[in-house]
């Protein structure tokens, strides 16, 4: 054990004095940074572009609005100016939960059946932004009210959840009782008879089961929600940090160059014999040098995660930190750490890092040409996914034994695979078998060659 | 006495060619051995194969007793060597590439790597990257690498190679000085013949993958050179001297221009002899310049003898 730990170290000692190696790291570093900073980038661009509109913008949009419907004229335009200037005068802009509330009391002012004395509570709680009272006053117009509505507003007043935008609380039980009124219609619509979108209904029966632990368990940031900024056009801490996965792909391009060279650069440089003149069997040192190359993939891989955190904390805030992941198995729910989630996620994307790897070090050890490992490799680790999707096109069902198409552990877990039906199992077996293959070349060709 | 290295009965095949024919031979801690052969004779195959680069097909060799077959780690524990180039990592540091070594072989202190640093006379240059250092200089390290951790057998291939005369004669003291007073068995093989003859104490001669015979190199030189001495004297008159010296035989002196005749006598009573042929012809008259000695035959010439049955084509 000894004896390994010093052959790992001495492999270790090489690949830090090549330059090559410091390059390569290098490279790294940058995609690590890089990925928050142009996700920063990218936010602005996309939040001047889709970015809702400031306050002094409400005001011109309300004064607009009513020198429109003064000249237009159209029918009801005094009642709609006057909920504008009504806006105007009580300085209700976006985002704001009076927003709302004016089209419930405006809607019961202009209703003759509503009593006064609650139409003026309602005033009265906008005017003073008293969201307390304009809720309980709007709960004594049951009618009027939806049932999900009535249950928000029921809700924060027993929990004295105030509705603001940015309250959890209140947008968590608002979409609760949004996907409940949902799933009540669809019910409805099957007792009667009607066709109902059956993958829709499990969604939102799952988005159910979520909302309610969150609101159960005070879990006030669910990373699956937003995980991808692409879906939400909405960057923070958690979704670029959780889209940081792909510095694994440039991290696995590294580890195929020095799997690739680590074994075949020996015989070019003639090394190989001191190497081998040692009291250490054959299979000791092409070990060490294994296990060299994938444990610095991992090492890179801690340092890329841990490199990630901070870059994005520092350009995104570390706002939520102690956000979960909830995942939903059958009817119970799961809740882990974001931090760990993520790097969950870029330890099955090491996966095809080793895969690759181990590739590259066969070619490396069998044909002693880095060129050709390394290309090979690099050609398979790029390149299979579009092999992989060509068979699909082409329905050749045998590509699902292909290794590319097993690679992709994330992916299988979460149910979407390139081939119908293809399992976890089926992954892993698949996986193994190519490992074994590609170890035991790499065996044979160093461990039985003459030198 | 354990023999250092002990080879029996090697045979070993390249595809269907046969390049090694029933290799036998021991050494011993205490001595040089020279492992000489023309090109492509199996030298290098057969140090290939002692130190585990190439594979044993037939036959058994034993280092310090220990089976390379059985007991690898064993048997190369106690072998230290240079095979064909010293090739180092070139982007590394001479002390690191050391260090290398050391780890590799476990026990070795950072003092024991400082002394053989300095024992190659390497101590000025160590901290430099070895892609900066020249032939010589990397074959210094070569040999620094080989002795770091004491072997009792250090095989050398071509070790002279690329050095330059002070450093091939630093070389020979070192090697020399391992062999007899720390009692290594040093192999070397060259193409030095000379080299091989100040430095070796027994010659082991290769000939397309047969061992053509283990001697000391006295035993070597005087088996080829005969019973007799040979002396070349300047005189004023070959003829009349060569008459003169009716005693011996007509094979053994001949005229070599007008001023030489070449004479061959006896080592025996060679002295007594050469007394009395002196005398002889001063008392003739004829008039005596120089008597010379003809200096007896090199390793190189007894080489060349012995492998040229293989003609000059490379087995």
């Amino acid at each position: 054990m000894r004896k390994f730990i010093n052959l790992v170290k001495n492999e270790y000692t090489k690949m830090f004095s090549k330059v090559s190696t410091w390059v390569l790291i290098g490279m790294m570093l940058i995609v690590s940074v890089g990925c928050s900073v142009l996700a920063l980038i990218g936010e602005h661009t996309v939040n001047t572009y889709l970015g809702g509109r400031t306050d002094s913008e409400c005001v011109e949009y309300y004064k607009s609005e009513i020198d429109y419907l003064k000249e237009v004229k159209t029918e009801n335009w005094e009642q709609e100016a006057e909920k504008y200037q009504y806006k105007l005068d009580n300085k209700i802009y976006e985002d704001d939960w009076r927003n709302e509330a004016c089209y419930l009391y405006f809607d019961s002012k202009n209703d003759t059946s509503v009593p006064q004395d609650i139409i003026n509570e309602m005033d009265n709680g906008i005017k003073n932004n008293d969201w307390k009272k304009f809720f309980e006053s709007a709960l004594s117009l049951s009618d009027r009210l939806s049932e999900a509505d009535k249950n928000i507003y029921r809700y924060c007043i027993d929990n004295n959840v105030s509705p603001s935008s940015d309250n959890w609380k209140y947008s968590v039980v608002s979409s609760l009782e949004n996907a409940k009124a949902s799933l009540a219609e669809m019910d409805n619509a099957k007792e009667n008879g009607g066709e109902v979108d059956t993958l829709q209904y499990e969604e939102l029966s799952k988005e159910v089961q979520l909302y309610q632990y969150r609101l159960d368990k005070n879990v006030s940031y669910d990373i699956s929600e937003n995980y991808s900024w692409m879906e939400t056009s909405k960057f923070d801490f958690w979704n670029v940090f959780g889209s940081s996965t792909a510095v694994v792909s440039i991290i696995g391009v590294i580890i195929i160059i020095i799997s690739g060279g680590i074994v075949s650069s020996e015989f070019s440089t003639g090394t190989i014999k001191f190497l081998l003149i040692n009291p250490v069997k054959r299979w000791k040192i092409l070990a060490s040098k294994y296990f060299t190359s994938i444990s610095f993939g991992y090492v890179l891989i801690f340092a890329a995660y841990l490199i990630t955190m901070l870059a994005t904390m520092v350009m995104f805030g570390a706002d939520n930190l102690s956000a979960s992941y909830l995942s939903i198995s059958g009817d119970t729910v799961t809740s882990i750490s974001g931090f760990l989630y993520v790097f969950l996620q870029f330890m099955l994307s090491s996966v095809e890092m080793i895969v690759m790897a181990t590739l590259a070090f066969a070619i490396s050890s069998l044909a002693r040409s880095s060129a050709l490992a390394i290309g090979v490799s690099v050609m398979a680790y790029v390149g299979g996914n579009t092999i992989v999707l060509f068979l699909q096109q082409l329905n050749f069902d045998w590509g699902r034994y292909l290794i590319f198409s097993n690679l992709s552990l994330a992916n299988t877990l979460s149910g979407s695979t390139g081939f119908a039906g293809q399992t976890i199992m089926f992954n892993l077996v698949v996986i193994a078998v190519h490992m074994v293959v590609f170890i035991l070349t790499a065996w044979d060709g160093f461990i039985r060659r003459e030198v | 006495m354990t023999p250092a290295l002990k080879i029996d009965h090697l045979n070993k095949y390249f595809g269907k060619k046969q390049i090694l024919h029933d290799i036998s031979l021991e050494t011993y801690p205490g001595e040089v051995f020279g492992f000489l052969g023309p090109n492509g004779a199996g030298k290098t195959t057969t140090i290939k194969i002692a130190v585990g680069l190439l594979r044993l097909d037939e036959g058994s060799i034993l280092i310090d007793g220990k089976s390379i077959a059985k007991d690898f780690e064993g048997a190369m524990r106690n072998v230290g060597g240079i095979v064909e180039n010293p090739e180092l990592y070139k982007y590394m540091s001479g002390i690191k590439n050391l260090r290398q070594y050391a780890r590799m072989r476990g026990g070795i202190s950072e003092a024991r790597i400082q002394e053989v640093v300095e024992l190659v006379g390497l101590k000025n240059r160590i901290n430099g990257k070895v892609g900066k250092y020249s032939l010589g200089m990397r074959q210094r390290m070569g040999v620094a690498q080989a002795i770091l951790h004491k072997p009792k057998l250090l095989i050398l291939d071509e070790p002279t190679n690329g050095l330059d005369p002070a450093g091939i004669k630093e070389l020979r003291d070192i090697l020399k000085n391992l062999a007899h007073k720390e009692k290594i068995c040093v192999i070397v093989s060259s193409h030095l013949m000379s080299e091989m003859e100040l430095m070796c104490d027994r010659v082991g001669i290769i000939v397309n993958g047969k061992l053509k015979g283990v001697q000391t190199v006295e035993e070597m030189i005087s088996a080829s050179a005969g019973n007799d001495s040979s002396y070349i004297l300047r005189v004023s008159n070959c003829e009349a001297a060569v008459d003169l010296l009716n005693f011996i035989g007509k094979d053994k002196k001949k005229i070599q221009d007008d001023k030489h005749i070449q004479i061959s006598i006896p080592k025996a009573n060679e002295e007594e002899l050469l007394f009395d042929i002196t005398d002889r012809l001063i008392s003739s008259g004829i008039r005596l310049g120089t008597v010379a000695p003809v200096e007896n035959k090199k390793l190189e010439d007894v080489f060349i003898e012995l492998t040229k049955s293989g003609g000059s084509q490379i087995a």
